[in-house]
């Protein structure tokens, strides 16, 4: 029987879905938002994975949090603190590189400067568009927006505005060629660019993940209290505008009466009603998992089955002893990627569901930042490690032993001695992720930031302005428009949406 | 692998062609659904006549056939179909027609409920991909069994008669019912369906049964003026009686190059079988925005075929798009 | 004398401008440095009786309109269509392609009933996508970045072209035009033999593997050709594909036009900023009040032409244009016919072409090797026997084999390549054939070798890229070659461009000359006899 009513149901308490109920909160809408586990954070909460060390769970940096959402949920005044942008420092064979902004030293100085001034303006032009409810194809598509940041592009200037239609969709391998020779800032723009997507540094539209990153901050940061700090101060914030918060509740079943969206099942059973349900949830997860094929077009469903979702990045958790021995600043940001080639021969096997040799990786040491993530001198090691096969031929098991291997032979050569001080070690590969945060394929973006897969085919063209084919029900997660990695962009995006279509 | 002769004989025959190929004065041939199928077997004056008159025998077999089997084949085949397959009873027939997510006509065909969860599609197009893709999320199997069953359409005034002094008693058999009849130690089935207006029957059995069958039903029809039709002469009788075939009076929405071309069943004149209040089904959105918008529902076609249906008073389909009358169009087309 | 044009190569796109512009009554003269004409698209005999069609291999995309102006068909071509083709599976089975709509369906069916339907739905989706951009092959680029009236109209006819599309249809092409043959494949079949064999065309010329983004594109680039019709057909050339080059000499030659061959072009000359003719290897000058270059733009501007005459930005770019080789070719002479067990006996497959490679995998992992700087241990290999359709290329019973493989890179680890290379390539490539046609290697009685050194060395394509330049955005409409010179003019006067380095790009199609033709044409206010380019499928 349903038990309790309320105008607007969110489901799932990430990032996202905690800014679009924040927003919509705020504009004096009754929400209520369900989370299946018992903290909200989604992402980018914290995970104890050996006795008396913390980790972030997945996340552990965010490129910049949208400004909108970040003002608008007012974080600061519910304790959201960072770090100061973080250093990094590429490691390979040779020195290591650091690079901070857009400065970087050693030969390639001026020209790592020239290209990324010239990316950053790039980025700038762009950025406005991850702040609007991505553009439709046809008719009912709103242009003012559209052209008014169509202009902006095109007040780059000529010269600029050609550049910028030439590199759009390049591959960052050929720029990395084009314009550096420093091997270690080739393998960083390789490796950045390919963060967290299904495909390397040669794969055309390549670069356009690089701008979308430098679209939402140059220097990543770190949260004080780490990435569950920040969790922490996005569900106070939403419960601060009037957010219902439940944890706890894992979401069965979207209910569709006469073919409208009229609540949920959870499981258990208990039915909660709403005039509006809002899915922050992976788009495939919510149409294949909680809508159901009955209520939906055939053809639709079976292009959910088409959202390419193929997660290649793996999270690496070491529980260290003492402090490991990088010949970097344990404060930065390290790096680990020889070349550019390095990040191309690092995802070659992925393709075929294999293990790479040597993995290529982003490391970050809570633990030197602050006390609290692991017991009196000892570490945590949190690195993302890329790539990894979602769906490996050799089976979880032994791919998950074969990736742990690889990182720590890649993490011993740069840090010699490290094995030893290993009292613990989590290896989560993309299939564990998917368990662990409904990321199907362990993508963290809940469908792969591609450019076949930006903009209006974000998630899929029927839906990408976050309605669904289904009256009232909406998206608002990061497999909608402009994607995810801590960021909140969709979800503040939705809740506009929503609010603007008075639904 | 050597024994592969596609290249050799590009179309197949059916299990009957050695009796029609032998009937075939004229070897008039064209092709229907990979398989080779007679257009006219010697006068397609004398063979529409016995469609009228008397009894024709056409060759079914290239009809598509698809079998979906399962627990939730009702609600599979009712989230496919236009019609409320609900209503459908073991034993009965259903003429429906399916659309995609545009509200756009993908074939009709005639579906036929053998058990609780056992139907059998019949249409004219191939349609394994949708039928696949429709199945996602439903515990449901759907194969192909086109191959695996030989058909016959046994039209005419005097095809119950012809039928019973073959010793199949089809008296008792009503409109859009089929009944299950003994037929040399086997079984076959014959449905009281057809294609041209008239009376008739469809006669469904294995491959094996399909020349002894044909040679038994000839010989106990010859009082009865029994003669093999081609192809010509059905569509001589199927445009009279108004029935529409896909890839001829419409584009299957799947086939359609050009994205004008594709027909939404409102415009084919087919609204009447779309129940609006069974639940959700594929392109019904779309269908009910298109009913909100009164759409394009002046199609040249569908207003032919209700001018011609209400001329002609005997159709199942009137000026007003309403379901009337004792025989409505069974499908099973040619070509 | 002084001419109205020069042409630099009497490549295919050199000769189609040349023959415009003479219908035009323009004064033309082709110059051409080896002594045969017709660039990557020649004839010529290697061995003793043999015709080797020895580079390009079939007339995938030559234009219809082209040969129709031109009247080539009068002037002796004629093209034959092709009966089929195979993969030939690693457990001995095959795939074979039948020209018959319902033999086919059969023969997919065999791998998997649903991808033979399915190829229906696939073969709708991608002629869609042909009926919108082949319009815009035969057509300049308008410039994004320029607000003259000329640039804004094709820009709305572009809009035009889109908005008579459903919303739908828009966002899935944007979809197809980005996305990877692999990934779209995979939305549509499932049995890897099927995806191995459709993902081909993807790949064919490019320096990408079927699992790059943006390789989707490059198959529609090879479906534009139309052989009766009939979208993704290819053909072959009777006589070998120096037939085209020979007819379009024909042509040009009754229409008053000249081509002088066996003296290569040392230097364009350059007069105050304006391109005034050209300086041959023997000294000889020949004068022109235009000069066009059939050269890829590599080879233009950093070869021919003094950098001091060209604008910074623009050499620039030049030296960064992507002109990386990804193929080599095998021409072989057969002392008879070569049998494929796989294969029934009379089965027509063997005209059509035939692969060996039975996954996307499989071409993948021959793009891993490239990209590491080695030839694939495991290529793709396009193998045609042109002379099972046109038996005039070689004496009776013999055959010619015609070998298009991928991937070769133009340095192997950094290095050029050494003559052991090549054997070793060469190897590689016999070895495959013979696993699926027991005695092959018998029966070889000659064989050429052409890795992208060859190509480049003989044919002058720079780095043995057989586009002129590789088919990714960055270097595909308004991009080709150089953002800002993507209308067939350079930054110097009177100096243009008609190879496949501009757009549409590379493949035997003609358009690029066609359009830098055009463009001539309107600047002088001529008119070219030149039809209007259909759309229509």
């Amino acid at each position: 029987m349903p038990t309790r009513s309320s105008d607007i149901l969110v489901i799932g308490g990430g990032v996202n879905g905690l800014a679009c109920a924040a927003r919509l909160a705020a504009k004096g809408r009754k929400v209520m938002l369900l989370e299946a586990a018992d903290t909200v954070g989604g992402g980018a909460g914290a995970r104890e994975f050996a006795p008396g060390y913390r980790a972030p769970a997945l996340a552990h940096l965010t490129q910049g949090l949208d400004p909108r959402m970040a003002a608008g949920m007012d974080l600061v005044r519910h304790g959201l603190e960072f770090h100061p942008g973080l250093a990094t420092t590429v490691l390979s064979g040779g020195d290591p590189l650091v690079v901070r902004g857009g400065t970087a030293e050693g030969p390639d100085s001026s020209a790592f400067a020239a290209l990324h001034a010239k990316l950053s303006a790039f980025a700038r032009v762009l950025a406005p568009f991850r702040q609007m409810t991505a553009p439709r194809l046809g008719a009912g598509n709103r242009w003012g927006g559209f052209l008014r940041h169509g202009l902006g592009v095109r007040a780059l200037g000529r010269d600029d505005f050609r550049e910028l239609l030439r590199m759009i969709l390049i591959n960052v391998h050929d720029v990395a060629e084009d314009e550096l020779t420093d091997d270690r800032l080739k393998g960083l723009l390789a490796f950045d660019a390919t963060l967290g997507a299904w495909l390397g540094p040669r794969s055309p539209n390549s670069l356009i993940l690089y701008l979308d990153r430098l679209a939402r901050g140059v220097d990543p940061l770190l949260p004080k209290g780490g990435m569950g700090a920040l969790a922490v101060a996005l569900g106070r914030a939403a419960e601060a505008a009037g957010v219902s918060l439940r944890t706890g509740a894992r979401v069965a079943q979207v209910l569709v009466e006469g073919d409208r969206a009229c609540g949920v099942a959870l499981e258990g059973g208990e039915e909660v009603r709403a005039g509006l349900v809002v899915s922050a949830m992976n788009p495939r997860v919510t149409f294949q998992a909680l809508v159901g094929a009955q209520a939906l077009d055939a053809g639709f469903f079976k292009r959910t089955h088409h959202i390419r979702s193929r997660g290649g990045a793996a999270k690496l958790h070491l529980a260290l002893k003492g402090a490991p021995g990088f010949a970097a600043d344990l404060r930065s940001r390290l790096v680990i990627a020889a070349s550019h080639d390095a990040v191309e021969a690092a995802f070659n096997p992925v393709k075929y569901g294999e293990v790479p040799e040597a993995p290529v990786m982003e490391v970050i040491l809570p633990s030197a930042h602050e006390p609290g993530h692991a017991p009196e001198g000892g570490h945590v090691i949190s690195a993302i490690v890329q790539f990894a096969p979602h769906a490996p031929k050799a089976g979880a098991e032994a791919a998950r032993e074969a990736m742990l291997e690889a990182s720590l032979r890649v993490l011993e050569a740069q840090a010699p001695g490290l094995r030893g001080l290993v009292v613990g070690a989590e290896m989560l590969m993309p299939y564990d992720i998917e368990d662990l945060f409904g990321m199907v394929g362990g993508n963290w973006h809940h469908g792969e930031l591609a450019v076949e897969q930006m903009l209006f085919n974000r998630p899929m063209a029927e839906m990408a302005q976050y309605a669904t084919p289904v009256p009232g029900l909406w998206l608002a997660g990061a497999g909608s428009h402009p994607g995810g990695g801590i960021n909140g962009a969709a979800g503040w995006n939705a809740a506009g949406a929503i609010l603007e279509a008075r639904a | 692998m050597n024994d592969l002769t596609h290249f050799r004989s590009p179309l197949m025959r059916t299990p009957f062609h050695a009796r029609t190929s032998a009937a075939n004065l004229l070897n008039r041939w064209g092709p229907w659904g990979g398989y080779m199928t007679a257009l006219c077997f010697g006068d397609m004056d004398m063979e529409y006549t016995a469609i009228r008159n008397a009894a024709s025998v056409y060759d079914l077999c290239p009809m598509v056939k698809y079998r979906i089997t399962g627990p939730d084949a009702a609600g599979y085949l009712n989230r496919l179909t236009l019609r409320d397959v609900a209503r459908l009873a073991v034993g009965a027939v259903q003429y429906t027609a399916w659309v995609d997510d545009a509200g756009k006509l993908l074939d009709d065909g005639t579906l036929f409920r053998h058990g609780p969860d056992d139907y059998l599609i019949c249409c004219q197009e191939r349609h394994l991909p949708w039928l696949l893709d429709s199945a996602l999320g439903f515990d449901v199997a759907v194969a192909e069994v086109t191959e695996d069953i030989a058909a016959l359409s046994l039209q005419g005034p005097c095809s119950a008669s012809a039928l019973g002094a073959a010793g199949f008693d089809v008296s008792a058999l009503k409109p859009f019912r089929m009944m299950t009849l003994p037929f040399q130690g086997g079984e076959i089935t014959i449905s009281r369906t057809g294609f041209t207006g008239d009376l008739g029957y469809e006669l469904w059995m294995t491959p094996e049964q399909a020349l002894p069958l044909w040679d038994h039903l000839f010989a106990a029809g010859a009082p009865f003026g029994i003669r093999p039709i081609g192809s010509d002469a059905l569509d001589l009788a199927r445009i009279e009686a108004g029935f529409i075939i896909a890839g001829t009076d419409f584009v299957p929405a799947h086939h359609a190059l050009r994205e004008d071309r594709p027909r939404s069943p409102l415009e084919m004149g087919l609204g009447w079988m779309i129940d609006w209040e069974k639940g959700p089904f594929t392109g019904r959105r779309a269908l009910l925005a298109e009913k909100a918008n009164k759409g394009r529902t002046g199609c040249c076609w569908a207003w032919t075929f209700r001018a011609m249906s209400a001329l002609r008073g005997r159709s199942s389909i009137t000026a007003s798009g309403s379901k009337r009358g004792s025989s409505p169009p069974p499908p099973g087309r040619p070509r | 004398m002084s001419f109205d044009a020069v042409i630099v190569g009497a490549g295919h796109n050199g000769l189609v401008t040349a023959c415009y512009l003479a219908r035009s009554g323009m004064k033309v003269c082709v110059v051409e440095k080896n002594d045969w004409i017709g660039g990557a698209a020649v004839s010529r005999e290697l061995y003793p009786g043999f015709t080797y069609s020895n580079r390009s291999y079939v007339r995938s995309l030559f234009r219809p309109e082209i040969m129709r102006d031109l009247e080539l068909a009068r002037h002796g071509l004629q093209i034959l269509p092709y009966e089929g083709g195979a993969v030939f599976q690693q457990d001995g089975g095959y795939l074979g392609m039948f020209r018959d709509h319902d033999a086919n369906r059969r023969e997919f069916a065999r791998h998997s009933r649903r991808d033979a339907e399915a190829y229906d739905l696939y073969a709708r989706d991608i002629l869609r996508f042909c009926r919108f951009i082949r319009p815009m092959l035969m057509r300049t680029p308008p410039d994004p970045s320029s607000f003259r009236p000329r640039n804004l109209s094709e820009l709305l006819w572009l809009g035009k072209q889109m908005g008579a599309l459903s919303e739908g249809l828009r966002a899935r092409m944007v979809q197809f035009w980005t996305m990877s043959i692999a990934d779209f494949l995979d939305e549509y079949f499932e049995s890897p033999v099927i995806k191995g064999y459709l993902a081909v065309s993807a790949i064919i010329g490019t320096a990408l593997g079927p699992m790059s983004p943006g390789s989707a594109y490059v198959l529609l680039h090879h479906y534009m050709g139309d052989v009766d019709g009939n979208v993704g057909a290819w053909g072959f050339a009777r006589g070998g594909m120096g037939a085209i080059t020979k007819a379009l000499t024909a042509s040009l030659r009754a229409s008053g036009g000249e081509v002088r061959v066996g003296q290569g072009v040392e230097r364009i000359l350059v007069r105050s900023g304006r391109a005034v003719g050209v300086a041959l290897a023997n000294g000889d000058e020949v004068h022109g009040a235009r000069v066009i270059s059939n050269m890829d733009v590599k080879r233009t501007f950093l070869r021919h032409v003094e950098e001091a005459e060209l604008p910074e930005e623009f050499v620039k770019r030049v030296k960064a244009f992507k002109i990386r080789g990804s193929s080599g070719k095998l021409n072989i002479a057969l002392d008879s016919a070569p049998v494929f067990p796989a294969l029934p006996d009379g089965a027509p497959n063997i005209k059509g072409d035939l692969h060996f490679t039975d996954s996307v995998e499989r071409m993948e992992r021959g793009y891993d090797d490239w990209k590491a700087g080695q030839f694939s241990r495991d290529p793709f290999q396009d193998v045609m026997i042109p002379t099972m359709i046109d038996p005039t290329m070689t004496p009776p019973g013999k055959h010619f084999m015609s070998c298009f493989v991928q991937y070769a890179p133009p340095k192997i680890a950094g290095r050029e390549w050494t003559d052991a290379d090549r054997d070793a390539f060469r190897d590689t490539c016999l070895d495959q054939i013979a696993a699926y046609s027991p005695g092959f290697r018998d029966r070889v009685l000659h064989v050429e070798v052409r890795t992208p050194r060859e190509l480049e060395a003989e044919v002058g394509l720079t780095e043995g890229n057989i586009f002129q330049g590789e088919l990714t955005f960055d270097q595909l409409l308004f991009n080709r070659p150089v953002p800002g010179y993507a209308q067939y003019r350079s930054p110097i006067k009177g100096l243009w461009m008609c190879g496949s380095s501009t757009h549409p790009g590379g493949g035997v199609m003609g358009a690029p000359g066609r359009n830098a033709a055009a463009e001539v044409l309107r600047e002088a206010g001529r008119k070219g006899g030149m039809s209007d380019a259909y759309a229509v499928l």
